[in-house]
């Protein structure tokens, strides 16, 4: 057998009560889920791995989807590929779309959808489709169990769960949309610069009454604009063309005041999405 | 770590470090050479293997996943009816696999045509666009797997009559 | 004998006792190393500098030097300065990372902004005929067009299946077994002989198996197959270098970066034109100017031009040495070619397809030198406008050249449910010519042994560019002497039981090596009426030998989708025609043609930043391509087609996404991020 360096920990608990009191005992623990994160930092032969690895794959019960009327919960540690086999029977079609673009399209057989929306570099794609969809997370401790809204997931970029909480269930609340949009641009030889559009739309009788939608811009970035939404929010469809530019007029104007970090050509496909999303839901 | 699992349908047991690499491990400790080692990154797909019967880049997966699990290499399949199927589907649509990436492309396209009756273009291409070889073409690739296919299915047939 | 089939990858190659190598890289661009300081350490770990090489540390590639490991100068960032070798690669890894090196830094050599003064290593300036007016027809009354272009491209390399290495292991009496996969297996012998100062006759080189590509393993096998002698030399152990991913991309010579002008006056045609080309040839040129000319001349030569002036410049810059991929004949200088012809009938509001059939070999005032004969010229004639012809049928370019060209100047507001399409074409060549004088006397030899028991052994060091071209080898010797293609052997390549060869691509691949192989069976053959098994035949053919002036010529058109929200584009097809003499492997060709595109396709639209990790590569796999092979001029010879869809894609991509966005392109690669800047440019 090879030397090998003792000095990491790796704790493979098989169900979730040894799983939370390994938490509690090794705060320090890194959850190694799907593992991407971690493996695709080493490049060469020999993985490196942190002090204490918590690995969550032997867990069957976080791997177990279930669908009731009202919602679909989705184990933490299930695999992407394994949650696109559903289709789109038990699956929202915007997720579904999400998950159908993680790439390369062999990395989903191991990642995992726990895994993916605590990584702070995939605050994109599937994130946000989680977020527009009010995705509720079940976080649990060994002493507590607490559900929160997939946005109280991060703050300024870093994980808001404490030392002994992890995530282990995914809560999706299942309604009807009259419109359902997915779209995502990657720029091709900047795969950080890609850039997503999700958004979902109410309009019974061609009245909007519930509009969201939510830009991710290489993962640093997550756009949201409440005041355009309520702008919208009551119109009649077809929106006509002066209140169309007038609305991207405002988002435009909003865009380059609120989020100084992005580039020109990132702020002209975004309102180019935003503009494509508005005569979508006109001419539908 | 002590490791057990199944390996090409043979139960094994191994002492091993548990933040090896799986290719490394079936490489070096096995001496099982059709997985190939190159990117480190699940890119080239040249390393895949089939983990409880889904392909997975094992350059990137460690040992310590796969207790209990099973393992399956070219070596382990080269005996099965499937790889006599799909490597001469492959030969007869033009498409002679190279050394190196035939075991990934190999154990991708059986679980493609071991989980699906029919295939559609975009999902063959979804399937193998994680194996960067260009000893071929897609073209032959897709003709060989969708003749496979039908070669499966029709010995699927058979078995339930 | 060993098969090649037994033979393992160089990764998959195990011995007893082994040392693995790693390599300390400069950390900076340019400078000159003051100090260092190796750490002690308890394992046993060897470092090897320039200092301990008991040969020569040098490379050398016709006729030019590359150093083995760096001296006191350091010339580009990851230049190997020390060999490290150990039993454990992990060792080396933690023992690399303390190495301290103080160095005096120096200015690093870009290529955008360089310096006439130091960076140009040779210049060549070219006029024919010689005294060149510079308008030639002032006596005409029309006012001349002035046609300018500048196009600049970027790296563009192969990205290898098994990355690049070496296995050194020293045998009795002081000689040595090399096992590395190159095209060119007596460069390696040779220098590894010089590195580590031992007889030529010392050094035996075995190719492991191939993967693809083999392409731009040129001279590069050769620098890491003396770096793994040189421990095994010093050490006593058989030693093993294998690149990793990251260092093989970073590494590996890729093809060189240019910038190309041109600068075109027309009299109702084209009389004169102009062109000063950039070449990024890295640390250490491995070619020369004449190169450039060549395929610059010949490219300007089949449109007729009456005056050409030519200006190139070899640009060192601290980027690690390039080289060529699959042809000499530097195709993405022909794409430029054809980028600036397709601007050339844009200005003159034609066609571009009918432009091209009516100005390809007009009449000149004045002949261009080709080195082609008549007869060469006559069938060029045909085989191009045969290929553009049937492209142009194949994908029914001229109707929806029309019908995209009304779109784009009927409407120019923007929609995000428009999706611009724009369709191109070019026609491009592969000249077999030799490009530099030297190699005429390099030649191409093989070995045929048909042995008692009836089996046939072919014995060669010239090795192919991918596995598959040994069937068809077979299949020509099995139609030849009737024998069954499993009764006929490939001896793995080895120096010491093959004749020397120089690199199959010298030997203009298929085309060359195939017709030394018929004549060589041919051979045997009649001597298999006369005399008992077994029999050996031993053949050779100098270089200058194969025909000269063999052109093979291929047309292209790419139709693509522009999609105005998101800037992505769509590739909807691409067709291609190519004439090749008659086909002897019609499977080798198509897969050589379809990885040639895919490749070219993804180096357009990377913008010459592809990384191993970035590679879009796979998401052209879906790509529909079709194409079609001819033989117009009913040759009983293969044609080479080296790197047509290289030359082709690039020009018919640009001018359908030209015509799809009617703006001008400056790149020959590009992306999203230069496609918004395209966009937002003001002009038309």
């Amino acid at each position: 057998m090879q030397n090998y360096d003792k000095s990491v920990l790796f704790l493979l608990p098989e169900n979730t009560s040894e799983l939370l009191s390994l938490r509690k005992k090794h705060p320090e623990a890194v959850i190694y889920s799907g593992g991407t994160e971690i493996t695709l930092k080493s490049n060469t032969k020999h993985l490196q791995f942190p002090p204490v690895v918590l690995y969550t794959g032997y867990i069957d019960e976080l791997k177990k989807m279930k669908k009731t009327e009202r919602y679909l919960e989705i184990g933490a540690c299930t695999a992407i590929n394994k949650i696109i086999d559903k289709g789109k029977r038990v699956i929202p079609e915007i997720l579904l779309k999400s998950l159908e673009s993680v790439n390369p399209p062999n990395f989903r057989n191991i990642t995992t959808i726990g895994g993916f929306i605590c990584s702070s570099t995939n605050r994109n794609s599937v994130f946000t489709v989680l977020a527009i969809l009010d995705a509720r997370l079940e976080i649990r401790s060994a002493a507590s169990s607490r559900w929160i809204g997939i946005n109280q997931l991060f703050s300024e970029g870093i994980l808001t769960l404490a030392p002994d909480e992890i995530l282990l269930r995914i809560r999706i609340f299942l309604k009807d949309y009259t419109y359902n949009f997915y779209r995502e641009v990657e720029n091709s030889n900047v795969s950080e610069e890609k850039i997503t559009f999700s958004a979902l739309v109410n309009s019974p009788k061609d009245n909007i009454s519930f509009m969201k939608f939510v830009f991710s811009i290489s993962s640093s970035e997550i756009i949201r604009d409440k005041e355009i939404e309520s702008e919208l929010v009551g119109l009649g469809l077809p929106l006509n063309r002066k209140t169309m530019d007038i609305t991207i007029n405002h988002f435009s104007d909003r865009l380059s005041k609120k989020y100084k970090n992005i580039s020109d050509y990132q702020k002209y496909i975004v309102l180019n999405l935003f503009r494509w999303f508005l005569m979508k839901i006109n001419y539908y | 770590m002590i490791l057990n699992f199944l390996l090409n349908n043979q139960d094994v047991s191994v002492e091993t470090d548990p933040g090896i690499r799986l290719s490394t491990l079936l490489r070096e400790n096995f001496n099982l050479l059709e997985t190939k080692e190159n990117c480190y990154r699940g890119h080239c797909g040249s390393c895949t293997v089939l983990i409880n019967n889904t392909p997975a880049p094992s350059c990137i997966i460690p040992a310590f996943t796969v207790r209990g699990k099973e393992v399956v290499t070219l070596e382990g399949f080269i005996n099965m009816e499937e790889y006599e199927i799909i490597t001469k589907s492959l030969k007869n649509a033009g498409s002679d696999l190279c050394n190196y990436c035939r075991q990934g492309r190999i154990l991708v396209i059986y679980s493609l045509i071991n989980n699906n009756m029919e295939l559609t273009d975009n999902q063959i291409f979804q399937a193998l666009s994680g194996n960067r070889c260009e000893c071929t073409d897609f073209k032959s690739l897709k003709k060989g797997i969708k003749h496979a296919l039908l070669t499966v299915n029709r010995k699927k047939r058979a078995k339930l009559r | 004998m060993i098969q090649k089939n037994n033979m393992p990858f160089i990764n998959d190659f195990y011995q007893k006792d082994m040392l693995n190598i790693d390599i300390f890289r400069s950390p900076i661009d340019k400078g000159e190393i003051i100090d260092y300081r190796l750490p002690a350490t308890e394992n046993t770990i060897y470092t090897v500098s320039f200092l301990n090489i008991p040969g020569k540390n040098d490379i050398s590639f016709l006729e030019n030097h590359i150093p083995v490991l760096a001296d006191k100068y350091i010339n580009y960032k990851g230049e190997p300065i020390f060999l490290l070798a150990a039993d454990n690669e992990k060792d080396l890894i933690s023992y690399k990372k303390t190495i301290e090196i103080e160095y005096k830094l120096k200015s690093s050599m870009g290529f955008s902004n360089f310096s006439e003064d130091d960076q140009v290593v040779s210049e060549l300036r070219y006029n024919f005929p010689e005294s060149v007016d510079s308008i030639t027809e002032t006596s005409l009354s029309e006012k001349p067009v002035l046609i300018e272009d500048h196009f600049s491209a970027d790296e563009y390399h192969s990205r290898y299946s098994e990355t690049n290495g070496a296995v050194v292991v020293p045998e009795k009496n002081g000689f040595f077994t090399v096992y590395t996969v190159t095209q060119w297996p007596y460069h390696v012998k040779k220098s590894v002989a010089e590195t580590i100062g031992i007889s030529i006759n010392k050094v035996n080189v075995i190719i492991t198996e191939l993967s693809s590509p083999l392409e731009g393993r040129i001279w590069f096998p050769s620098l890491i197959s003396s770096q793994a002698a040189l421990i095994a030399y010093i050490t006593g152990k058989p030693s093993k270098l294998f690149l990793t991913e990251n260092d093989n991309f970073r590494y590996t010579p890729r093809q060189f970066p240019f910038r190309i002008d041109f600068k075109t006056e027309i009299f109702n045609k084209i009389k004169k034109i102009s062109i000063n080309l950039y070449v990024d040839c890295g640390a250490f040129p491995v070619i020369d100017n004449n190169v450039f000319k060549k395929t610059i001349t010949s490219a300007a030569s089949f449109y007729g031009f009456d005056n050409i002036s030519i200006n190139i410049k070899m640009i060192k810059t601290s980027k690690p040495p390039m080289s060529f991929i699959s042809s000499f004949n530097f195709t993405p200088i022909l794409s430029a070619f054809e980028m600036h012809v397709t601007h050339i009938a844009k200005r003159l509001s034609s066609d571009p397809y009918r432009w091209r059939i009516d100005n390809l070999f007009t009449k000149s005032k004045k002949k261009i030198p080709l080195q082609m004969d008549l007869k060469s010229l006559q069938s060029s004639k045909i085989s191009s406008a045969n290929v553009l012809h049937e492209v142009v049928k194949m994908s029914d370019f001229s109707r929806k050249y029309a019908a995209y060209e009304y779109n784009r100047t009927g409407n120019k507001s923007f929609s995000p449910f428009i999706k611009k399409r724009g369709i191109g074409i070019s026609v491009g060549f592969f000249n077999n010519d030799l490009p530099v004088d030297s190699m005429e006397n390099e030649k191409i030899s093989l070995k045929l042994l048909l042995d008692s028991k009836g089996i046939l052994n072919i014995y060669t060091s010239t090795v192919p560019d991918g596995k598959y071209n040994y069937t068809t080898w077979k299949n020509i010797a099995s139609e030849i002497l009737g024998l069954n293609t499993d009764d006929i052997l490939i001896a793995v390549h080895e120096t010491d039981n093959t004749p020397e060869s120089s690199p199959y691509i010298f030997s203009k691949e298929l085309a060359g090596f195939s017709e030394l192989l018929k004549k060589s069976c041919q051979s045997l053959q009649r001597k298999r009426f006369r005399s008992p098994l077994p029999i050996e035949i031993k053949r050779t053919i100098t270089l200058d030998k194969l025909k000269k002036g063999d052109i093979a010529w291929g047309a292209s058109v790419v139709e693509l989708e522009f999609d105005q929200t998101t800037l992505e584009t769509e590739i909807k097809g691409v067709w291609n025609c190519i004439d090749c003499g008659k086909i002897v492997a019609e499977e080798i060709i198509e897969k050589k043609i379809y990885s040639g595109i895919i490749d070219s396709l993804s180096w357009i639209s990377t913008n010459g930043k592809k990384t191993f990790y970035t590679d879009n590569s796979w998401k052209f796999y879906n790509t529909s391509i079709s194409t079609s092979y001819i033989n117009s001029n009913t040759l009983s010879r293969s044609l080479s087609i080296g790197d047509i869809p290289l030359a082709l894609i690039p020009g018919a991509y640009y001018y359908a996404f030209k015509q799809a966005i009617g703006k001008d392109i400056k790149n020959i690669s590009f992306n999203e991020t230069s496609f918004y800047n395209i966009i937002n440019r003001n002009d038309t």
